[in-house]
Order: C-alpha cells, then sequence, then structure tokens
C-alpha cells in the first residue's frame, strides 16, 4: 500500500480546542456510562510478545490497537522497533484492541500492569494520576517542541506532569473533494447554509451525514460540537468537568438540535463502525463526515481527496471558533515493573525522532504534538486559511482547553 | 454516557427522560 499523506490541516487561530477530551470522548462522560469498567485480564492476555518483566533490558508496552488494525498499530509497532533497534532494550509490546483497551483500563493499571501504555490526556489522565496508578513524569519536562498547551493537558490535579503526547486530532467535517467538485457543493457556514446543502445531498442520493457507532464512541464527537456551538465552549467545558448539570435546558437544546438533524444522518448508525462509516464516505455514498483527522487511517488510499471544514455556527450568537482537538499520549503505570527502563523509553517517545520513526512505518501518519513533527506531517489547507482567516481571534483559555499551535511552521 | 447516546440514536424522542438518567449516572457517580 502506498503511503500517503493526511488530511491537509489548518487550525484556525482562533479556534479554542477541547484538548481535555480523549480522541474518542471525554472521561466523564464516559465513566458515566461505566465505560472504563472491565477485566485486567482481557489486557494480560491479548496480542503480548514475550519478554521478561523486570529486566533492565525490557520495557513492557501496553497499545490500544490490536495487531495487524491499520494505521495506528503500524505507528506504535514503528515505536517499538525503532526504540528496541536504537536502544538495545527489549520492547515487550502488548497489543490490544482499542475499546477493549478502554474498557479494562482501570483493573489493568490496578493489577499488573505494562511499564509504558498509550492513553490520553486531560480527564482521562487527571483521575489515574489522582488514583496514584501513574507516576510523575515531571522530571521529563519541558519536552522539546512542546509547548504550554500540550504541557498543560499532561498536567494533574497536583500540578505534576503524568503524560508525553504524541499526537492530536481536531474534529471536522470531513469530505470528499472530488465529490464536492463534480456537485459542486462549497462548505456551509451558518447552520441554514448546512440544512440547504443536506437536502440538496439527499436529493441526489447522498445521505448527506455518513455516521456510525457501533464502537459508541464517534456519535460523542457530535455532541460535543453541538454543545459548544449552541451552548459556547465554555458550558461545555463546564459540562465535561462536572459542573453543569445533565438535565439543564442546555443540554435538552442540544439533544433537540440533534434530533432534527438525525434525518440527515446514515440510517442505522449503530451496526457501523467508524471505519465502515468513513469508507462510505470514500465511496460517495455520504457527503459529509463528523470526524477527527484520523479518518485517513481508515481511508488511506483516499486522504488525496479529503478536505474539511470546521462545524458551522448554530446560534448568531455563537461563533463557530471552537472544536475537539484531543491529545494521545505515553504515561507510565506505577505499577509497572520496571519504571527506570519506562522512563527512559518514553524520554524518547517525547522526541521528533520518535514520531519519525511511527510514521515511516505506516501507511497514514499522525499529526504530531510538535512543530516539528507537524512540519513534517501536514501542510495548511488554502481553503481552510483563507476561511478560518475571517474568524475573529479569541484568547479565551482555561487550564483544561487552551488553544493549541495554529499552524505548523514554515519549512 | 455512551449507552444514553446510543439509546438517544435509536429513540430521540424522549429527551426528558435521556438527560434525567444522564443526570442520576453523573451524581451517582461524582457525587454532585
Amino acid at each position: 500500500m502506498t503511503r500517503q499523506n493526511p488530511p491537509k490541516l489548518f487550525v484556525p487561530p482562533s479556534a479554542q480546542v477541547t484538548l481535555a477530551a480523549s480522541r474518542r470522548s471525554f472521561l466523564r462522560s464516559a465513566a458515566i456510562g461505566g465505560a472504563l469498567l472491565g477485566s485486567s485480564s482481557l489486557l494480560a492476555a491479548c496480542g503480548g510478545d514475550s519478554g521478561g518483566g523486570g529486566s533492565t533490558k525490557t520495557v513492557k508496552f501496553g497499545v490500544n490497537e490490536a495487531k495487524d488494525s491499520g494505521a495506528a498499530y503500524q505507528r506504535m509497532k514503528g515505536f517499538a522497533d525503532a526504540y528496541q533497534k536504537k536502544s538495545g532494550v527489549k520492547v515487550s509490546a502488548n497489543y490490544v484492541d482499542h475499546n477493549t483497551f478502554q474498557e479494562s483500563i482501570t483493573t489493568y493499571l490496578q493489577g499488573s500492569p505494562d511499564d509504558v501504555f498509550a492513553w490520553f490526556a486531560g480527564y482521562r489522565m487527571q483521575q489515574f494520576a489522582e488514583d496514584g496508578l501513574l507516576t510523575d513524569l515531571s522530571d521529563l519536562w519541558p519536552i522539546d517542541g512542546m509547548g504550554d498547551a500540550f504541557k498543560a493537558a499532561s498536567t494533574s490535579s497536583d500540578g505534576k506532569q503524568y503524560l508525553v503526547p504524541y499526537d492530536y486530532y481536531p474534529w471536522a467535517v470531513f469530505y470528499s473533494k472530488s465529490t464536492w467538485d463534480k456537485n459542486g457543493w462549497t462548505p456551509p457556514t451558518t447552520y441554514d447554509d448546512m440544512i440547504t446543502l443536506a437536502e440538496d445531498m439527499k436529493g441526489k442520493g447522498l445521505a448527506p451525514f455518513a455516521f456510525g457507532d457501533k464502537d459508541g464512541w464517534p456519535a460523542m464527537g457530535t455532541f460535543d460540537i453541538l454543545n459548544m456551538r449552541i451552548n459556547g465552549f465554555d458550558f461545555h467545558m463546564g459540562l465535561m468537568g462536572g459542573k453543569e448539570a445533565w438535565d439543564s435546558n442546555e443540554v435538552k437544546k442540544v439533544f433537540e438540535t440533534w434530533g432534527k438533524l438525525l434525518p440527515y444522518h446514515q440510517e442505522d448508525p449503530l451496526g457501523r463502525t467508524w471505519q465502515e462509516t468513513a469508507t462510505s464516505l470514500a465511496k460517495g455514498e455520504a457527503g459529509m463526515m463528523m470526524f477527527g483527522t484520523f479518518i485517513g487511517d481508515a481511508i488511506p488510499d483516499s486522504v488525496d481527496d479529503l478536505d474539511f471544514f470546521t462545524y458551522p455556527q448554530i446560534d448568531p450568537s455563537i461563533p463557530a471558533d471552537s472544536l475537539d482537538a484531543p491529545i494521545d499520549g505515553f504515561a507510565l503505570a506505577s505499577g509497572g515493573q520496571n519504571q527506570d527502563a519506562g522512563k527512559a523509553f518514553l524520554k524518547w517517545l517525547g522526541t521528533a525522532e520518535a514520531e519519525d520513526a511511527a510514521n515511516a512505518a505506516a501507511d497514514a501518519p499522525m499529526i504530531g504534538a510538535t512543530p516539528a513533527r507537524a512540519r513534517t506531517a501536514t501542510l495548511p489547507s488554502s481553503s481552510s486559511r483563507s476561511r478560518s482567516s475571517r474568524r475573529p481571534r479569541t484568547s479565551r483559555s482555561s487550564s483544561t482547553a487552551t488553544p493549541i499551535p495554529a499552524s505548523p511552521p514554515p519549512s | 454516557m455512551i449507552p444514553s447516546i446510543q439509546t438517544f440514536l435509536k429513540n430521540p424522542s424522549d429527551i426528558d427522560g435521556l438527560t434525567k438518567s444522564i443526570q442520576e449516572q453523573k451524581v451517582s457517580i461524582f457525587g454532585s
């Protein structure tokens, strides 16, 4: 398979992003649904390479991607293989299906976890840090090339860092350029424009929004963006932080709006995985898809045909200047048997060299956490840049949601 | 939250019941 470039990316300078979110959902949202319950035995049983536990020449690596599951797995294997080759330390990787990993994480960390494991920034990391399940990584910070926003997202309530970020992925509305060019469609900027576009798509036999939620988490992205567009960034962060009520009129309005939009989404979403959903977009069966930039992992051969726009404004009084941009990272389990080797591995994982190795091993690259990495993986979209530059800048930020680097520096 | 969202996708009409259920789950887990 030919290696592809990722979708062109430009996060508007004015955009406020929810770095506290995970790639798949927010901690508190997931925890409410009991999604973190599970058995550590699942993680222990799945896909691990053999290797000694406490040897200084072995570090155990818990990976939240199943073997041979696509580009994300390839990147993780790329990390492991490159470090093993460089350091001489055996990386004993434990590859586990992504959803299984999340469902089992609590008991996994409370049992006999791997040393280094893949996880998420923000609330989902903070909870485990507060419970004493993570090792303090403050001595690894500052990490070259990673700014304050990434540090904040890696910091728990005690002010210490517990994560080494490696990528981030804004959520936006993706579409096939060839399909849109053929039909003369342009990105909508308002709710009414979006409905008009959706009606035209339906009239031409396309489902306006490709939509699947068999995995449980993809629909959360739609909830998040609707909440931000209807109630604003601050309310959304307050809701995610447990400061707002879920039975409030504000949240009801989100679901009411979503209910009106559902007829423009593909039917039977609970029977469709995110990969199948992305494939339907690539095949021209649907016109748009609200998703993260890792959409390319599912359709690497179609990435060059993808473009995106930020979700349109819904309430005219609330600018469309916020979006989700979750961060992935690596943490050190306090129950890991080889703390020194784990920390040494983490120090390397925070380098541009590590990201380059991961991307070189994969069919579709990730967007790295440092500007140096981003420079190698992304270029700003001219269409997105011109659109976003018209938006007003804002300076609001908080400890859990801060602007990220707006665009890669010039190469 | 995830089961609640999936319930909503199957039956988007009962928003009061949905949001009440999510709020009750939040309180049971986080205490407020």
